[in-house]
């Protein structure tokens, strides 16, 4: 016990230590701390904002209990699947090599990790609310008061983060206990598929009554009887019923899950270090470079069937490079090129649909357009930076390439934005297809402005991960996102600027366009500087300051 | 004190070790020996009880591990093959750890001693982030030094040591096994073993082919006394028709 506590609190007065013994490290801590005050002051803003829609129905007390409920039920099955995968078995290389074969008790290494358990249940406690806040706002159901005590402020939070711990126990008694969860694992996707379905068929034959009366009915409560008791404190507030006895069961029923998880003598270490060392080696070839290798590896890790690649060499300079990542990138054609096309047909196809429906749902499609947009462009920088860090760490290889840096920036960013027009475009064409509200508009926005803001913004997040690549631990790497952020500001406030006079003019094409055009500019002269930064980096392998970058520049 | 009884191991379809038997007595240096893909870290592994045997038992000083591990591991020291050592500890809170882990916090007055040997004392306070490869391995070697262990297992500890190291460790493993000790060390380096072990194990594909002392092997390969373990490994690997 005493051993695997000192462990922790070495590594978290040297990671802190570490933090704070640059200060240029705490300049993205500031940033990143804005940022989420930022975020919080516009969330109770907008949360603070009356309905616009005065004349809104109310719903039905009954449907949203039901509707509560099942979203509780599917975030627990989603718990349990967590289990069922191997994430939570994951642990670092080092405890494989130090902790495991230490006389430390399993039950004891277990036990440190229940404290992650509980902060995930937590976070999840606080992001249902944020949830339940909203769905009470925009639902507004109307409900009977039944009595007259209100339950303490602090009853909701705790149900929901008992009913979501107890769905972590389970998930981690399954991880540990069970060596063949892959027939479990699909089992269950299967069955919420069905159910789902049915419940779908049966809401459209027989009416959401049915529906709702088979998910409030009493074999859903005992089945899923963590998330009813949460459902229940829940709402319990609102119809001023006294509220804590739900509650008491649910700390009961906390208590009685960790048993299974502390008794059960498994040793769990094997199938621990199978994981462990699948995502070590899936973590190395993402600092390696491309989502193309990573996918490589976790497939070669799962199945021994080899595969032949011979593509000839092709182009000459830079141009051979990118062919180089292309062939590489080729080696998994599904995540690097046919997923991404599907990925864009299918999100301008749900977008269009949801569009052109009715004038209800025209906003619900634009706003997952815009949703999609932007999950996808974080996802699509991340990338970016996988493809700098990889090429410092290819350094030997490269510096000796007889072309400039810019080209070389290119080559290697070149193939993620490969699959990035694929995306875009997909979603854009597919959405253009349909004709639905606005495409020429969308279209043009996601087939031509969207990449080529990306271009500009994945070269930038280059010269960051040439400046900061000591990303050793995750609360560094978590403040290296501030880094981000105060690098894209500057722009941020030029490309306000710039969309200025297509806002006074109320032209959204004005807006598009010229937000267009000036990634072109941008992105050119990041790729100078960008080249630059690469060629000092590749040279000296030293992190490069964003500033002597700028400086240098002729 | 190390007893491996018909061990076996298998992953998947695959039956990485057969039937393994072999002791490891005190105050003896055991080699393990095998081309690639032996299954020799497989056995280490099982040792730690890092992996459960399929089927067999392992005994350490008398503990069975599947049984008993924490018994059992308390009398156990693991070096394993490439190791990792947490980023963010120095290299003095390592071994402030696995002194804890192991409850034995009052043997860190060995730790100046054994860090000199390995060239590791003025690295004490650095991240173990920042260690070379030789130096992540040497800091493996310190850790399983600092806690009185009765049994060794090393698996390849001398790859990426300078000679320095990989004299200093020789001389640690000798001295441990004067103080009686057993140790296991997997090697490919044959002259070393021939040197350091007593006794060798060898496998292939998973089975016993030979055990026993140098001498023993070369009487039983009626071979003359002047062909190395490296001649005598070569031709039992090749020879014998592997399954
Ligand atoms: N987790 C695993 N899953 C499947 N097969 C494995 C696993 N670990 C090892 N093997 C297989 O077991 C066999 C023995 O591997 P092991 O690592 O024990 O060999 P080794 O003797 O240590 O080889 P080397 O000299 O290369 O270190 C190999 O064929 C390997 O592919
Ligand atoms: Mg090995």
């Amino acid at each position: 016990m005493r051993a695997v506590a000192l462990l922790s609190a070495f590594k978290f007065k040297n990671s802190l230590r570490t933090l704070f013994s640059d200060p240029r490290k705490l300049l993205p801590l500031a940033v990143a701390i804005a940022l989420v005050a930022l975020m919080i002051v516009l969330g109770q803003i907008g949360i603070n904002q009356p309905h616009p829609n005065a004349s809104h129905e109310h719903l039905d007390p009954r449907a949203f209990h039901a509707g509560v409920l099942l979203s509780l039920i599917l975030l627990g099955l989603s718990f349990i699947d967590s289990g069922l995968g191997d994430s939570l078995l994951t642990f670092g290389m080092s405890d494989v090599d130090y902790l495991f074969p230490s006389p430390i008790p399993r039950r004891v290494v277990l036990a440190f990790r229940l404290p992650g358990l509980m902060f995930g249940a937590l976070f999840m406690a606080g992001f249902v609310l944020m949830a339940f806040d909203l769905a009470m706002r925009v639902a507004e159901p109307k409900w009977q008061h039944v009595g007259h005590t209100t339950p303490p402020g602090w009853a909701a939070p705790a149900a929901l983060f008992l009913s979501g711990g107890i769905y972590m126990n389970l998930a981690m008694f399954i991880s540990v206990r069970m060596n063949n969860r892959k027939m479990i694992h699909r089992a269950l996707m299967v069955s919420v598929f069905v159910v789902a379905g049915l419940l779908g068929l049966v809401g459209w034959r027989l009416g959401a009554n049915t529906v709702e009366a088979a998910v409030l009915s009493k074999v859903v409560w005992w089945l899923f009887l963590p998330a009813s008791l949460a459902t229940e404190s829940l709402l319990a507030g609102y119809a001023k019923e006294p509220s804590l006895a739900p509650l008491g069961w649910l700390a009961v029923s906390y208590a009685l899950s960790l048993i299974p998880m502390f008794t059960a003598k498994a040793n769990w270490y094997e199938q621990s270090i199978v994981s462990t060392e699948r995502s070590f080696a899936f973590r190395q070839a993402a600092r390696g470079g491309y989502a193309s290798l990573m996918g490589a590896k976790a497939s070669s890790l799962k199945s021994t069937r080899s595969r032949m690649y011979t593509l000839k060499p092709f182009g000459s300079g830079a141009m051979s490079l990118f062919w180089a990542h292309l062939c590489a990138a080729a080696k998994r054609p599904f995540g690097n090129f046919i997923g991404p096309v599907f990925g864009g047909i299918l999100a301008g196809s749900f977008a269009a649909f949801a569009a052109s429906a009715n004038k209800d749902t025209e906003t619900i499609g634009l706003g997952a357009l815009f949703a999609i947009g932007l999950y996808c462009s974080m996802g699509f920088l991340a990338t970016a930076k996988a493809a700098c860090e990889s090429a410092i760490r290819r350094r030997e290889l490269l510096s000796p390439l007889p072309f400039p840096g810019w080209q070389s920036v290119a080559a290697n960013l070149g193939t993620p934005y490969c699959t990035i027009i694929l995306f875009f475009s997909g979603c854009g064409i597919t959405y253009a297809l349909f004709r639905a509200p606005y495409w020429p508009l969308v279209s043009f926005a996601f087939g031509v402005g969207l990449p080529l803001r990306l271009s500009a913004r994945m070269i930038l997040q280059y010269i960051i991960g040439i400046a900061y690549p000591d990303a050793a631990d995750k609360l560094q790497q978590f403040f290296a996102v501030g880094v981000y952020a105060i690098a894209t500001s500057p722009f941020l406030v030029a490309e306000f600027i710039i969309c200025l006079p297509g806002m006074i003019l109320h032209s959204f094409w004005i807006v598009a366009i010229s937000l267009t055009l000036i990634q072109i500019p941008i992105g050119a002269v990041l790729l100078l500087l960008a080249g630059k930064a690469s060629e000092k980096a590749v040279a000296t392998g030293e992190p490069v300051s964003v500033m002597s970058v700028v400086r240098r520049n002729r | 004190m190390l007893q491996v009884l018909n061990l076996s191991k298998r992953f998947g379809g695959m039956l990485a070790v057969d039937d393994l038997s072999f002791t490891v007595n005190a105050g003896e240096i055991v080699g393990l020996l095998g081309p690639n893909g032996a299954g020799k870290t497989t056995t280490i592994r099982c040792v730690a009880s890092l992996l459960q045997p399929t089927s067999g038992n392992i005994l350490l000083n008398g503990h069975d591990v599947s049984d008993d591990p924490v018994a059992a591991k308390r009398a156990l020291a693991f070096v394993p093959e490439v190791p990792n050592p947490y980023e963010m500890l120095t290299v003095m809170e390592h071994l402030r750890f696995v002194a804890a882990a192991y409850g034995m916090e009052e043997e860190l007055v060995h730790a100046e001693e054994i860090l000199t040997r390995l060239d590791l004392w003025e690295k004490k306070n650095d991240l173990g982030a920042s260690l070379s490869k030789g130096m992540r391995q040497k800091l493996a070697c310190a850790c399983a030094f600092i806690h009185r262990a009765q049994v060794f297992c090393f698996d390849e500890p001398l790859i990426g040591l300078d000679p320095k190291g990989m004299r200093e460790l020789k001389g640690m493993m000798m001295e441990r096994r004067a103080q009686g000790n057993a140790m296991l060390v997997s090697t490919h380096m044959l002259d070393t073993a021939e040197r350091l072990c007593d006794r060798v194990v060898i496998l292939k594909r998973g089975k016993l082919i030979a055990e026993g002392t140098v001498a023993e092997l070369k009487e039983r390969l009626q071979s003359s006394s002047d062909v190395s373990l490296e001649d005598m490994f070569l031709e039992l690997t090749e020879e014998i028709p592997g399954s």
